[in-house]
């Protein structure tokens, strides 16, 4: 039984438990102590994941010029990709890494929309590597902040709205022996195959290019 | 040992550690930190913040402990002190030949601008994450991928949350001793459970002053938390890095 490990769903980047359950108020110098050196212990051994699992909003940099602002998110976003660099074909992050240099260039930056979100870039990642898709997808931004992702198929399409937390908004139009049929949903990653099996939605991830993930 | 090349290396942070007998001068430092910027561009001071309190109140101290410097794509960073250098590498790892070079035009860099220094520690890092596809709620059975794990008596009960588990060993080899740690890690994929493993061999005193010697010691040390790792993997997980 001791080799054995439950493993429960992981949540979104931001929002996962510790794994470790150290803290408790009723604890004496001695146990004090011990959960000292386990929180030093961990610190030590993973702080890159860490920093992983507390992906949160940054805060307002009121006193920041938009050039800063931007440069510091791109930073912070090509760091989270290099936590899972690994699944990721250096093709495909070399061209996401392109394409975010583009979408925060300042003096293409269009002051209506917020700063792209990490939460929702969080989810964006997931979602490449849980959804393996074999298509690179179109990548854009949303007024608020949120990824999108979007795939082509002739007519068919499909956009996808990364959320905070894994969740996802999905809009799917489809051409069946010429009728127009769109479906649109929001659901967490995991669940997106199962939402839009009806839709057939394989043409769109999928066309026989190489790996992304 | 042949030296295995992996495709998708676990890899999450490699870093090779140099400390000094003595410390740079501030003015000194600060020299170093403006010409590691050309390659460091985004450089953070980490401060040190030292609080006494007696019954007269509070005295807080603040220090530099020292300049966090990373490049634009953010996988390249400097940590440098005054008295303390550190390299570190995050995916995509690009190979030890690479890491190397890299660590050694910085080295020379900091040895040019601020002097050659008695070298006290010298460390090579390598934090790996095992990420294991799994479906929720289905039990993992961790020795098919990792050779390092608890024994627990039969207590009954369910199976394991998580584990970790710390251990320093003297390695009989340079004067070097591995600090290892391993242990459940929360996976960063959907549908995945994470192992961490954490391999830091270093040696304390009795390191070589001449720059010849310094490299084909590091380069000994990388063998020796190769093997280290290579023993702690399981042919399971060898296949997960190659997929």
């Amino acid at each position: 039984m001791s080799e054995i490990l439950q493993h429960h769903r992981p949540r979104a980047i931001e929002a996962r438990s510790p794994g470790f359950h150290l803290d408790h108020l009723g604890v004496g110098k001695y146990a004090d102590s011990l959960q000292s050196r386990i929180k030093r212990m961990r610190l030590l051994q993973s702080a890159s994941v860490a920093e992983l699992r507390d992906v949160r909003h940054g805060a307002s940099h009121t006193g920041q010029s938009l050039a800063d602002r931007l440069s510091e998110r791109l930073v912070v976003l090509k760091a989270m990709c290099s936590k899972i660099a690994m699944h990721l074909h250096p093709e495909w992050r070399a061209e996401l890494f392109r394409k975010l240099d583009e979408m925060l260039n300042p003096e293409e930056w269009d002051d209506e929309f917020d700063l792209p979100s990490e939460k929702s870039f969080s989810t964006f990642l997931r979602m490449v590597i849980y959804l393996h898709p074999t298509r690179r997808p179109s990548i854009g931004l949303a007024h608020n902040g949120n990824f999108l992702a979007a795939w082509r198929d002739g007519e068919n399409r499909i956009v996808i709205e990364c959320l905070a937390n894994d969740q996802v908004r999905w809009i799917l139009s489809h051409t069946v022996e010429g009728d127009r049929e769109r479906g649109a949903g929001e659901t967490q990653i995991h669940r997106v195959p199962e939402v839009t099996s009806a839709y057939d939605p394989e043409s769109l991830f999928a066309n026989g290019h190489k790996i992304l993930a | 040992m042949m030296e295995r090349v992996y495709k998708k290396p676990p890899i999450v942070e490699a870093v090779i550690e140099f400390v000094f007998a003595s410390e740079l001068k501030p003015e000194v430092l600060e020299k170093v930190r403006q010409k590691f910027l050309e390659t460091y561009p985004l450089s953070t001071p980490t401060m040190r913040m030292d609080v006494e309190v007696n019954d007269q109140g509070a005295k807080i101290q603040r220090s530099l402990q020292a300049h966090r410097m990373t490049t634009k794509e953010a996988v390249d960073t400097a940590v440098l002190g005054a008295s303390s250098l550190a390299l570190i590498r995050e995916p995509p790892y690009c190979g030890w030949e690479a890491f190397i070079e890299r660590t050694r035009i910085d080295f020379r860099l900091l040895q040019k601008l601020g002097g050659v220094r008695e070298i006290s520690r010298i460390g090579v890092r390598f934090v790996n994450r095992i990420d294991i596809p799994i479906a929720p709620g289905q039990p993992l059975f961790f020795p098919q991928y990792i050779g390092i794990y608890p024994s627990l008596p039969d207590i009954g009960g369910e199976p394991l949350n998580s584990y970790l588990i710390n251990f320093d060993q003297p390695l009989g080899k340079d004067g070097c001793k591995v600090i290892l740690n391993s242990g459940t890690a929360s996976s960063p994929l959907i549908n995945h459970a994470s192992l961490m493993l954490d391999i830091d061999v270093i040696k304390e005193g009795g390191i070589p002053r001449q720059d010849d010697a310094v490299w084909a010691l590091l380069d000994r040390i990388r063998s020796y938390k190769n093997l280290i790792f290579e023993k702690c993997i399981t042919p399971d997980s060898r296949a997960l890095f190659n997929r």
